[in-house]
């Protein structure tokens, strides 16, 4: 537990590099980072060209993991995911395959069009996924996977695609950037090619931090998860009963996540992404607000808002923001991007939050704000 | 302007900002930062301006910030008014809507509602801003 700290922030920091110069995509790349600590996997769903695959990409680099992807189609053959059969063997009557650099070698990997997956496929990466385990012809190989993301434009309609998608615990729906955003998008996407390529942490602190979520007290925070799922059926969301027990884990790698040891009221907010579908998410979150308003995580505020919807989380997200822009203000010519950024922040701020109800913490980043805005 | 009396609590989820408002001393700053703004934002900006007081509306991403200034967005009860994003009134949004527009028969709709005091101005008649306008606002504000 002693080094659960500096694996923390390792991977803290990972996640705000990967999010650098990508927009609206933070909640994302916070909630594979979430889900490889809880030992998850992620499905994400919406439409093409919405950064899916960037923001994939760039946590699984900056956790340094061996990094598996690719697009699936209907012709797509087995070996193009877990690897080719061994010729050399094959002339022996054995029958192996070569999973060198494959899937079942992968410690992070992103299946792009996952329903697309033949059933030999699927059937493979059903072992994967559950038992980490890989086994085709006479191969049989524990795998590293942390976590597999699945992407796909919509959830499919067929009962048995359906019983494979029901292996991803957390659900991310993304859609296009908001208008009020495209100023930031079309910067960013300018800027993208010159976007860092170093690991800001290893896939030693992800076990660390997943070694001490798999520690973690959640006795405490029982009962309220309880009363929580209790909720979210009362409003007619389907949870079955796999998916309800699995939040747990969710619920202890964001305690850990945030450097705790113990999971309390503030981590119950990842059992808004265990909810299957997106009309679900929603009424979920309508139906715990008060339940989810004390949700907050250092590590993980894009993902503590988006699932709670609650001020403190808000709070969270605008503080980090505001302090990373802080950490490193450009000099001269440049600060007018710079001031304009602190401007959206405390527009934000000021629209959110009324002055009585601000956090102590934000009102101190507010105050630094007016300080440098109103400096020539 | 005028006034009712209101209390105010803070809102969990804030309203989405349609409208800045600024008066007193702020409605001088944001007069400044308007004048600050490029050609293009401030075109896609308008608004109304009264004695010590600026109301501008415009999509979020361009309504200026300025110390002091309060953003304004729609309750779904109260569509005709604009409220504080951060507050709501202590009485239900709709009964609020109604007693403005029943204490200002002739005050057309939509309101800005200016906390903590529930001043209203009419948002009716905004205009685009320029320059001009903004600068003959500012050569007459107190």
């Amino acid at each position: 537990m002693s080094n659960l700290g500096p694996a923390a922030g390792a991977v803290r920091r990972a996640i705000t590099s990967a999010c650098s110069g990508l927009v609206d995509r933070r909640a994302l790349v916070e909630l594979v980072a979430l889900s490889a600590v809880a030992g998850e996997h992620v499905l994400v769903l919406g439409p093409p060209g919405t950064a899916k695959s960037e923001a994939v990409r760039r946590i699984a680099r900056n956790l340094g993991g061996k990094y598996f992807e690719y697009l699936l189609g209907r012709f797509t053959e087995p070996s193009e995911i877990f690897g080719p059969v061994s010729l050399r063997r094959l002339k022996d009557g054995v029958l192996e395959t070569e999973t060198q650099g494959m899937l079942p070698e992968a410690e992070i990997a992103f299946l792009d069009e996952v329903f697309l997956g033949s059933t030999a496929i699927l059937n493979t990466l059903l072992g994967v996924l559950n038992e980490r385990r890989f086994r085709r012809g006479h191969t049989a190989i524990e795998c590293p996977l942390r976590v597999c993301v699945g992407a796909a434009n919509r959830l499919p309609e067929d009962e048995h695609l359906a019983a494979f998608a029901d292996r991803f615990l957390v659900r991310v729906f993304v859609g296009p950037v908001g208008d009020a955003r495209l100023e930031e998008l079309l910067e960013a996407s300018w800027t993208l090619g010159g976007a860092a390529a170093a690991s800001e942490a290893s896939m030693a602190d992800v076990d660390t931090v997943a070694k001490a979520a798999r520690a973690a007290d959640v006795a405490g925070v029982r009962p309220a998860l309880a009363h929580a799922l209790r909720l979210v059926r009362a409003a007619g969301v389907e949870l079955t009963d796999r998916r309800a027990a699995r939040v747990q884990r969710l619920v202890a790698a964001a305690a850990a996540l945030a450097g705790r040891g113990r999971a309390d009221e503030r981590d119950l907010w990842p059992i808004v992404f265990a909810v299957p579908t997106e009309s679900g998410q929603r009424i979920a979150r309508d139906a715990l607000r008060d339940v989810l308003a004390a949700s907050e995580n250092e590590s993980l505020p894009a993902a503590a808002e988006e699932g709670s919807l609650g001020p403190r989380a808000r709070a969270a997200r605008l503080v980090e923001h505001a302090r990373a822009l802080f950490e490193a203000p450009p000099a001269g010519a440049d600060r007018g991007p710079f001031r304009q950024k602190l401007e959206g922040i405390a527009r934000e701020i000021d629209a959110g939050f009324a002055p009585a109800a601000m956090p102590p913490e934000l009102a101190e980043v507010r105050a630094r704000i007016v300080a440098e805005l109103g400096a020539p | 302007m005028s006034g009712v009396a209101v209390g105010w609590t803070p809102r969990e989820e804030p309203l989405a900002p349609l409208a800045a408002a600024a008066w007193g001393a702020a409605s001088r700053a944001m007069a400044e930062r308007l004048l600050d703004l490029p050609d293009a934002t401030l075109a896609r900006l308008s608004g109304v301006g009264g004695a010590g007081v600026i109301v501008v509306l415009g999509e979020a991403a361009d309504l200026p910030w300025v110390d002091g200034v309060s953003y304004l967005g729609r309750d779904a009860e109260a569509p005709s008014l604009l409220l504080p994003t951060n507050a709501r009134p202590s009485v239900p949004a709709a009964l609020f809507a109604r007693a403005l527009a029943r204490r200002f028969p002739k005050i057309a709709p939509p309101f800005a509602v200016l906390a903590p005091e529930a001043r209203v101005v009419s948002c009716a008649g905004a205009l685009s801003l320029s320059r001009g306008r903004i600068e003959r606002w500012r050569g007459g504000a107190p």
